[in-house]
Parts: structure tokens; C-alpha cells; sequence
């Protein structure tokens, strides 16, 4: 497998609770990869390790075979990781559309702010650029009618849009996304599902952390499943479901095959 | 009728600390509660004023100043790097104190309790107030185009800026940077207009004036910190009976904005406008509603 991201041995330990407990997997090479297992297990903080908002106890992380571990935090967005919040993550007092220019100006952002100063007289159609990637990634997700609202304006399933929005402005190559239909509605959940499979197919690699099964059945080409910061099975979705060590971590060994129980979350 | 009496040295005094409150406002603006601008005021105006008595000339000692304001504040942005908020504010006062306490203790070279008068300054006044005017534009066009959204972003979630690639450290040592460069280069015009600097333009009392400007026209826009830099520079001429008791109306000022409008008179005047207007939608709406019911009856 051609994984663009890797995670070796990574243990991330938060005062004597290891939340990651020498995990070692690969994220990448177009593929959608979910990561599954009961509430925390470490799914999150794997997610949060990855995008160095957490960091490592030990371990490594590494992207193209450059080790990035202890590299600054702003590191990984530059790298092309573009990542989605459990909680959404809107500035409140922007319009939607700003929201999603700072995914989309992610070229400013790498040039610090000396460098976007000296370039002052760029700025504007700089400025035209991000707005026009803004709204074309605004029309993905199916909200180019919102793009003067407020966050707060907006019902919590379509927040989490703009999030997914802001996270694709910024033309990432790998999109990681921690419980993307938490809170949804049923056609808002097959909405964002088949934009998922849209984007998969355009070649752009996935990294899903869910609670709603049946999506990450039907999305993911792979499926890691966690429980006490461990991984404690790999591989394709229907494997991974056959799997008892999984039955028993997840839902109790009752005998009953996983794919039957897609309505825990 | 000298209600009004707006000459030039009073405009060149309110261009200044506009500058002055500028220097305050941008790291408030940016979440970082510096006030280290003001000290600048002091490093820019003294270095103006000694370079040009030993004769240099002028642009180049404003200059130098505005260089040597950005220096420092750099080193006080590396120093202070991991403190925030209340502590952050307090390292700065601490610093603009010291540096307040060196100038008057420097001897000949900065005139000590006295200061340094007589400057022979011979720019007149416009060209200052015109270097003021363009440095503001110039400021607020960088916020507004180049670097306000990160700005905005790193002010309300850090964590979800770095996960948009903003390097935060930087941002805020230029944030630094630049508030030093505002308070020196308006320090520098302050020698320039009045041809004179003392010890007190760093201490107490400049820091509460210029916290008062700031609240009192409300940070959260340009035009208010401007608005209120204008009034507190304007309004001690016109009441000077007042006296010794300005300290007391800064603290009313303050207290009363922080309770009553905490957005300042900028916020203030913008909810008064959205009032009018939509009291006048109101009135144009009126008679249109009653046509249609009229029209419903018969």
C-alpha cells in the first residue's frame, strides 16, 4: 500500500491515561480510510496527533518519508493535511464565506505575514483568487446560497459543511474528518456521504473517524478499529467486521454480525 | 467661539495620538494584550530628538527611532513569547515603566526629570500630519486586505489557526514589530511638532490616557480608536479648568464605557444610525401597509 502518512509506534500519554498506545498505520494513496472503535478509544487524539494539535509521548509521524513529529503545529495544513472538528470550529463573528477564505488562503498563511505585507500590491487579486476557490468549494458542499450568513445562523449540520468547505478551499491531499455527519438529519448524512464518494473518486485521500458504521461500510476502502488507544484490527470492511476480537470490543461478543448493527451511533 | 479653534498644532497633537492609540490597538486587535507601543513613544521620541540636537537630520533621526522602536520590540516579543493575557499586559506596563525610569535617570543625555526641549526641529507641521494620515491608511489597508481574517482567527481559536497552517508565533512577534514601529514613529512626530520629550511620556498616566483613547472610541474598529484619540486630546484644551482632576474623568470615562457600551463610541454611533434607519423603514413602510388593508376592505 501507498500510504502518503504514516503514524509508528505513537503513544500519546496524558498524565498516566494512554490515549494512543503504540499505534502504527498508514494513511493515504487515494484511498478512504475509517477509523472505528467505541468512545475513547483514541480515535480523536489519533486525528489530533496527526494534525500535531497533540503531541507525541513517543513514536513518529511522518508524510512523504519526511518525519515531521516535532514539527511546528502550523506544519501539517502546509503539508496539505486538511482536517474537520468533532465540535465545529466557525469563527463566530465571520461570514461563511470568510470562514472558508481561511482554508482557501492557505498560500498566505505559508508565507507568514512579512512575506504577504511586502507583497501588498498582489494583494487584491490574490484576494480574487481565494474568494473564487472559496465559493467553488461553497458549491461542492452545497452551500453557495450561504455564503453572506453567519456560523451561528446556521443549523449544526450545515456548520459542519462550511467546515468541510473551509477544510477543501484549502485544495488539501489528504482530508481528515472526525465524525463529519455527528448531529445530521438522514438526507443530510447521504448528502455528505456522496460527496465523500465524489471526492474519493476525484483521487483525493480520506481519513473518516465515525460512529455511523453504515458510512464507513460503504465509503471506506479500509478500516482500522481501536479500543484503549490500541489497534487492535485492520483491513477491508467487511474483514474487520468479521473480526470477534472487533464484535467484542465494540458491541459485546453477542454473535450478531457487525454489519447488522449500524444504528449504534 | 474658540469652541472649535482646530489650528494646526492641535490637529498635528491628534494625528499623533492617533498613532499613539493605534500602536495600542493593534495587539489588542490581534488578541494580544501588549502595551508596549507606548514605551516606543518614549525610545522614538527621545532618539529623534537626540539625534537631530547632534545634528542629524531630521527624516533620518524619525527614522532611526522608528528602526530602533522595532528593535526593541522584537527582543520584548522573544522575552515575553510564552506569556498571555493579564500577565502579558503586566510585563509591558513593567516595561514601558522601565523605560520611563531610564529616561529620567540617563543624565545629559536625555535631560533627565526635565527632558529635552528646544529640539531644532524646522519641518513644520504638515508634512507630520501627512506622514500620520498615509502611515494610518497604510494600516489599515494592511489589516483590511492582507492580514485580517488571520488575524481574526488566531484572536479567537489558536488551535483551529494552526490547523489552517498560521504560524501564530510569528504573527505576533509582527504584531509586536508593528506596535513598536507606530509608537516610535509617533513618538518621533510628537518631537517634531512640539520640539520637546520628557520622562512622562512613559509611565502611568500616558498608559491609562492612551487605554482611554482606545476603549473610548471602541477597538473594534479603526475610526473609533481615531475618534477617541481626537476627543482626549481635544477635549483637556478646551476644559483646562478641569485641571488636576482629568485622572478622575479618565476613570468615570472608562469605567462608565466598559459597563454601558463596551463597543465605544464607534459602536455607539452604528447602533444610533441602524436605529434612525430603521425607524425611517419603518415610517416609508407605513402608509404602503395601510393602502393594502384599504384596499382588502372594499
Amino acid at each position: 500500500m501507498n500510504h502518503e502518512l504514516l503514524v509508528e509506534d505513537a503513544l500519546v500519554d496524558f498524565g498516566g491515561v494512554k490515549a494512543l498506545n503504540g499505534v502504527t498505520l498508514g494513511f493515504g494513496g487515494g484511498q478512504a480510510c475509517g477509523v472505528i472503535g467505541p468512545n475513547g478509544s483514541g480515535k480523536s487524539t489519533l486525528l489530533a496527533a496527526v494534525s500535531r494539535l497533540t503531541d507525541l509521548s513517543s513514536g513518529s509521524l511522518s508524510w512523504l518519508g519526511n518525519e515531521y513529529t516535532d514539527a511546528p503545529r502550523f506544519v501539517p495544513a502546509r503539508l496539505g493535511i486538511a482536517r474537520s472538528f468533532q465540535t465545529v470550529r466557525l469563527v463566530a463573528s465571520a461570514t461563511v464565506l470568510d470562514n472558508v477564505m481561511l482554508g482557501a488562503s492557505i498560500d498566505a498563511a505559508k508565507r507568514g505575514p512579512v512575506g504577504n505585507w511586502l507583497r501588498l500590491s498582489r494583494a487584491a487579486a490574490e484576494e480574487r483568487e481565494f474568494r473564487r476557490r472559496a465559493r467553488a468549494a461553497l458549491e461542492r458542499v452545497g452551500l453557495e446560497d450561504y455564503e453572506g450568513a453567519y456560523p451561528g445562523s446556521l443549523p449544526y449540520g450545515l456548520q459542519r459543511r462550511v467546515e468541510i468547505a473551509r477544510a477543501l478551499a484549502a485544495d488539501p491531499k489528504i482530508l481528515l474528518l472526525d465524525e463529519p455527519v455527528a448531529g445530521m438529519i438522514q438526507e443530510e448524512r447521504a448528502d455528505v456521504l456522496g460527496l465523500l464518494k465524489q471526492l474519493r473518486s476525484e483521487g483525493l485521500s480520506l481519513v473518516l473517524v465515525e460512529h455511523d458504521l453504515s458510512m464507513v461500510y460503504e465509503l471506506c476502502d479500509h478500516v482500522y478499529v481501536l479500543n484503549f488507544g490500541q489497534l487492535i484490527a485492520s483491513g477491508a470492511p467487511t474483514e474487520v467486521a468479521r473480526s470477534p476480537e472487533v464484535r467484542k470490543a465494540y458491541i459485546g461478543d453477542d454473535g450478531a454480525p457487525l454489519a447488522e448493527q449500524t444504528e449504534i451511533a | 467661539m474658540t469652541f472649535f479653534n482646530f489650528d494646526s498644532s492641535l490637529i498635528a497633537s491628534i494625528v499623533v495620538y492617533v498613532l499613539l492609540a493605534y500602536s495600542v490597538q493593534v495587539p489588542l486587535r490581534a488578541g494580544v494584550f501588549a502595551l508596549s507601543g507606548i514605551g516606543c513613544f518614549a525610545i522614538g521620541g527621545y532618539t529623534t530628538a537626540i539625534l537631530t540636537i547632534e545634528g542629524a537630520p531630521l527624516v533620518l533621526a524619525l527614522v532611526a527611532g522608528v528602526l530602533l522602536s522595532a528593535g526593541v520590540s522584537l527582543l520584548l516579543a522573544l522575552v515575553l513569547v510564552r506569556l498571555n493575557s493579564l500577565y502579558l499586559a503586566m510585563a509591558t506596563v513593567a516595561f514601558v515603566v522601565i523605560i520611563g525610569v531610564i529616561a529620567a535617570n540617563a543624565g545629559d543625555l536625555t535631560g533627565g526629570a526635565i527632558g529635552l526641549f528646544a529640539v531644532p526641529v524646522s519641518l513644520g507641521l504638515w508634512p507630520v500630519e501627512i506622514l500620520v494620515v498615509v502611515v494610518s491608511l497604510l494600516l489599515v489597508a494592511l489589516e483590511r486586505y492582507v492580514s485580517g481574517r488571520s488575524i481574526l482567527v488566531a484572536r479567537e481559536d489558536e488551535e483551529l489557526a494552526h490547523s489552517l497552517g498560521i504560524n501564530i508565533a510569528s504573527q505576533r512577534r509582527m504584531v509586536f514589530v508593528v506596535s513598536g514601529m507606530l509608537g516610535g514613529l509617533a513618538g518621533g512626530c510628537h518631537v517634531l511638532t512640539v520640539a520637546s520629550i520628557a520622562p512622562e511620556t512613559a509611565g502611568f498616566s500616558m498608559i491609562i490616557l492612551v487605554l482611554t483613547m482606545v476603549i473610548l472610541g471602541g477597538f473594534g474598529t479603526w475610526a473609533g480608536a481615531a475618534l477617541g484619540a481626537a476627543i482626549l486630546t481635544w477635549l483637556p484644551l478646551e476644559l483646562a479648568s478641569v485641571g488636576h482632576w482629568w485622572p478622575v474623568i479618565y476613570g468615570l470615562v472608562l469605567t462608565g464605557m466598559a459597563v454601558y457600551a463596551p463597543a465605544g463610541l464607534a459602536g455607539l454611533l452604528s447602533r444610533l444610525f441602524r436605529g434612525i434607519r430603521r425607524t425611517l423603514l419603518r415610517r416609508s413602510n407605513a402608509p404602503r401597509t395601510r393602502e393594502v388593508s384599504v384596499g382588502g376592505d372594499s
